[in-house]
């Protein structure tokens, strides 16, 4: 079970990640808090990145299940990263 | 047969053991056939339910092509037009597409994998007849005049009563939830039979990408399906008696609608499409002789894909009026998901390249899936632009973009996979010779129907229009489309010609490993799978393994005949596929069948609104659930069997190695996503509506929360205390207490909620609707425990035959912890925000 979570785990934390930037968003865009967008998406990106990459370097055995845990991880962070690109180009709650 | 002794099992084996195991397995004669669970027959049958819906829903495409091949024709009306193209949608994705793959995944599934049947092969059959009597009598309210006409996805306020009035809209809601559950337990099957019942060896780097595909759909229905069914139940609730939760007169939103549909409609297509593609990366290097390039970011392709599809709900959403900041999140994950799509397409082209081609019928079914899928993809990433999609949003190029994606990645694939496994499952393969007819009649069919709709669908052709006026220029596209459609279905006819001459189902002389495949269900089998089940040592045992087949099929290897004197299977380790214990497996009853027929009855009566011939049928639907519930847990005091290779195993289990254990525990995932969504729901609505939120001095007293709280704590108290006393003393009275105060807990937030009227306000209704599920959920847990206390009394349960209490303790504990966030939501929240 634990290895099953642990190879889950990039795609949990991707989960969260997504669910907070996009419900604190619309909370902001609905409240006049606009100019939190940015802050919103650029601190959970940063805590996301810094959780995929301690997933990363976490030890793990057997090679298959250690090498699927990075693989989820990697992906997670290419699209935690290119996901939150949209908030420092768009304009915000137009 | 020479002497051996290198194997698990030293061969020969004893005379008899053999034709004990093919009399366990043999399925019913006569009438009691109906009451078959083995995994080959209901395998074949949902198969082949899902493949009458397609033919169904496919004639209600051709009559739409036939109204649209000239301008202002008058074959069919806009009121039957509307229920044809509501049903088309909803048969092909409900009925027909999940179905399908569902489908063969319960054929499949336990062969490739080495075991002899699905952990809960009575709940396949449930969900096999479930889905045919909801599916039939959903069809037929076309022929009464009673079909849905709101489209396949039923936006409100058009089918809310005030615009729909009438049941047609309630048979959708009524009958998709209905059997987005069959789904559901179907995908709760598929997850324990893939992690539990591997064959020894096969570790989740050895495990068949199939085996992956389907579990990653498994998980996928877990977490999207529970969202319709919450959509449906709301939606149903706003049109029976005008809880106003799509009503933006009384604080409501439609858009709440579209998120909670598209939440589980956008992962829909990823669902349908990576069994799909599962399906391939099987097929592809039986065909080319060589491994699947990439394996492992094949693999990993598949899990990134199944979440990554989360993100992209609101791409069906982008005209709606959001945030800019909003669509550009789920802008760049519809883009993003085209990578891990792309990777599979490379890995696939790569193991053409790098192996020898036989250029059979399944091979070129998959050559048109790459053709098609890649076009529709590519479609894909121009919508998921958002200024783009405003330009195209809700014209013929989505519908064109929307059939290359799921005609070129499901469609083409399960031809191929239904080419390619007709063997296993039949005396004789399909014709080749037909077989690249029906390719050729669908692939240019499908690119003659579709193709043009691209061009149709920007020249500002509008879909879901029964016509159209002949100065629009749209005529000669629109004919050419019918002429396509018409090009698919005499490929589809021949193939129905094709196979009705050629299968013959049988499993013990099938045709065999007719392409030299070298994944497990090649092995000679028969109604109870393999002979024994082997070790594998591969991705591909049969390629690498040379004996294997052989001696499998001699009983060489482990479980050769029954070691329980019924029907039995090994159960492994998730993740090494360790042996831990042999599971007795049921044998065929009624109980699955009847609970099937009653619990359609009990949702279709309701459809008519017939109270009382509904709740007749709901109470025949939940005794029989019940007896067959009585016989899920065997006796614990027998002593361990024989398998083979000096293992001896338990045939009882607790706890995580219990494979109810694990259904429970993803059955609890599934209330999660519901309950999830319901409180997305409630935080959406006062996102939109704060006005219809009380005020802090508003709400009902802190008082009953606390009280509630304190209520349902105690009650999980208790049933803690009774697993104590279970262990020590072998009962589990104690659970008693639990109850009243249970009842007392939820009868605490109903009488706080007491001057609430749920149809004044979307707070109102949103507020209700946590009691509706609050009291659902109380009560299973009820039944749950009085089922346990029941079974103490009869002497079935003790301290080490518990299952049945485990399940409801785990249920229980669920129950108090989600009942406890809806307290906090309900009582909390206002009085934080206020």
């Amino acid at each position: 079970m634990q290895t099953v979570l642990r190879m889950s785990a990039g795609a949990i934390v991707w989960a969260i990640h997504f669910g907070v930037i996009y419900g604190l968003t619309a909370a902001a865009c609905a409240r006049n808090f606009a100019p939190l967008v940015p802050w919103i998406v650029g601190i959970s990106g940063a805590v996301a990145a810094a959780a995929l990459l301690i997933l990363m370097t976490l030890p793990g055995d057997p090679a298959f299940e250690r090498w699927l845990t990075v693989g989820v991880a990697a992906a997670a962070l290419i699209a935690v990263f290119w996901e939150s690109i949209g908030a420092f180009v768009v304009p915000l709650c137009d | 047969m020479h002497a051996r002794a290198d194997l698990p099992n030293p061969l020969p084996r004893p005379a008899g053991e053999l034709e004990e195991l093919k009399r366990l397995w043999n399925p019913p004669r006569g009438l009691r056939f109906v009451t078959v669970i083995n995994n080959n027959y209901i395998g074949v049958m949902y198969v082949g339910t899902a493949f009458l819906f397609f033919v169904l829903a496919g004639i209600l495409a051709l009559v739409m092509r036939v109204q649209l091949a000239a301008p202002a024709n008058d074959l069919v009306g806009p009121q039957l037009y509307n229920q044809l193209f509501t049903m088309h949608g909803t048969v092909m994705m409900f009925l027909f597409a999940v179905p399908a793959v569902e489908a063969m995944g319960v054929l499949l599934l336990p062969n490739m994998v080495g075991a002899r049947d699905l952990p809960f092969p009575r709940l396949s059959a449930y969900a096999f007849w479930a889905y045919l009597i909801g599916g039939l009598v959903f069809f037929a309210s076309l022929f009464a005049g009673l079909a849905p006409t709101g489209g396949w996805f039923m936006n409100p306020p058009l089918t809310t009563g005030t615009y729909s009035p009438g049941i047609n809209e309630d048979f959708w809601l009524l009958g998709i939830g209905f059997i987005e559950i069959s789904a559901i337990a179907g995908a709760i099957e598929m997850i324990v039979g893939v992690l539990r019942t591997r064959a020894p060896g096969m570790t989740l780097a050895r495990m068949p990408v199939f085996a992956w595909s389907m579990l990653i759909f498994a998980v996928m229905i877990v977490f999207a399906f529970p969202a319709v069914i919450l959509a449906t139940a709301l939606l149903e609730l706003e049109r029976a008696f005008g809880w106003p939760f799509f009503d933006p007169a009384k604080g409501g939103d439609p858009l709440l609608w579209q998120h909670l549909f598209w939440f589980f409609g956008h992962p829909e297509v990823y669902i349908i499409f990576l069994p799909a593609a599962g399906m391939v990366s099987m097929i592809v290097p039986a065909m080319t002789r060589t491994p699947l390039a990439g394996h492992r970011f094949v693999v990993l392709a598949l899990v990134a894909t199944g979440f990554l599809s989360f993100g992209l709900w609101v791409h069906h959403m982008f005209a709606t009026g959001l945030p800019h900041v909003s669509l550009s999140f789920f802008q760049a994950a519809s883009m993003a998901v085209a990578i891990p799509s792309g990777i599979q397409v490379f890995a696939w082209i790569a193991t053409f390249a790098k192996g020898k081609v036989a250029v059979k019928t399944p091979t070129l079914f998959v050559f048109g899936f790459l053709g098609i899928f890649v076009l529709g993809g590519l479609t894909g990433v121009m919508v998921a632009v958002v200024p783009f999609d405003w330009q195209v949003h809700d014209t013929y190029f989505v519908v064109a973009h929307l059939h290359y994606v799921l005609i070129g990645g499901m469609v083409f694939p399960l031809f191929a996979a239904i080419y390619y496994w007709t063997p296993y499952s039949s005396r004789h393969a399909l014709s080749e010779r037909v077989g690249r007819w029906v390719f050729g009649l669908m692939f240019v069919g499908v690119n003659v129907a579709f193709f043009p709709m691209h061009v149709t669908g920007l020249a500002g052709m509008p879909r879901r229009v029964y016509t159209y006026a002949p100065e629009l220029g749209w005529d000669g596209l629109n004919l050419a489309s019918t002429i396509g459609a018409f090009m698919i279905a005499a490929g589809v006819a021949l193939f129905l010609v094709d196979f009705a001459r050629r299968f013959r189902m049988s499993a013990e002389a099938n045709a065999g490993n007719v392409w030299d495949a070298g994944t497990l269900e090649w092995l000679p089998s028969g109604n109870y799978s393999s002979r024994s089940i082997p070790l594998v040592a591969s991705r591909e045992p049969l390629w690498d393994q040379p004996n294997l087949a052989h001696d499998v099929a001699a009983g060489g290897y482990f479980l050769p005949g029954s070691a329980t004197g019924g029907r039995d299977t090994l159960i492994t380790s998730p993740v090494h596929a360790r042996p831990q214990w042999v599971l007795r497996m049921p044998m065929p009853g009624w109980p699955p069948l009847v609970g099937a027929w009653f619990t359609a009855a009990f949702f279709l009566l309701l459809t008519f609104k017939l109270v009382i011939p509904a709740a007749a049928c709901g109470a025949v639907a939940i005794i029989a659930i019940l007896r067959w519930a009585w016989s899920l847990d065997p006796p614990a005091d027998v002593a361990p069997v024989s398998i083979g290779g000096g293992l001896r195993l338990p045939v009882y289990a607790t706890g995580p190695r219990s494979q109810a254990w694990w259904a429970m525990v993803i059955l609890m995932l599934v209330a999660a996503s519901l309950y999830g969504c319901l409180l997305f729901s409630y935080l959406y609505l006062w996102l939109v509506s704060p006005a219809a939120w009380p005020s802090a001095a508003a709400l009902p007293g802190i008082g009953y929360p606390l009280a509630t709280a304190a209520c349902l704590l105690a009650s999980s108290a208790a049933v803690g205390y009774a697993d104590r006393t279970l262990r020590r003393h072998g009962h589990c009275y104690p659970l008693a207490v639990a109850l009243p105060l249970a009842v007392a807990a939820f009868a605490g937030s109903v009488a706080a909620q007491r001057r609430l009227d749920p149809g004044e306000s979307s707070y109102g209704a949103i507020v209700h609707a946590f009691l509706v599920v609050d009291g659902w959920f109380v009560a299973v847990a009820l039944v749950l425990a009085l089922f346990a206390l029941a079974r103490q009394r009869a002497g079935l349960l003790d301290r080490t035959r518990r299952v049945t209490f485990d399940n409801a303790r785990l249920f229980w504990h669920y129950t108090v912890a989600q009942t406890l966030a809806g307290l906090g939501m309900v009582h909390g929240f206002p009085r934080l925000v206020s």
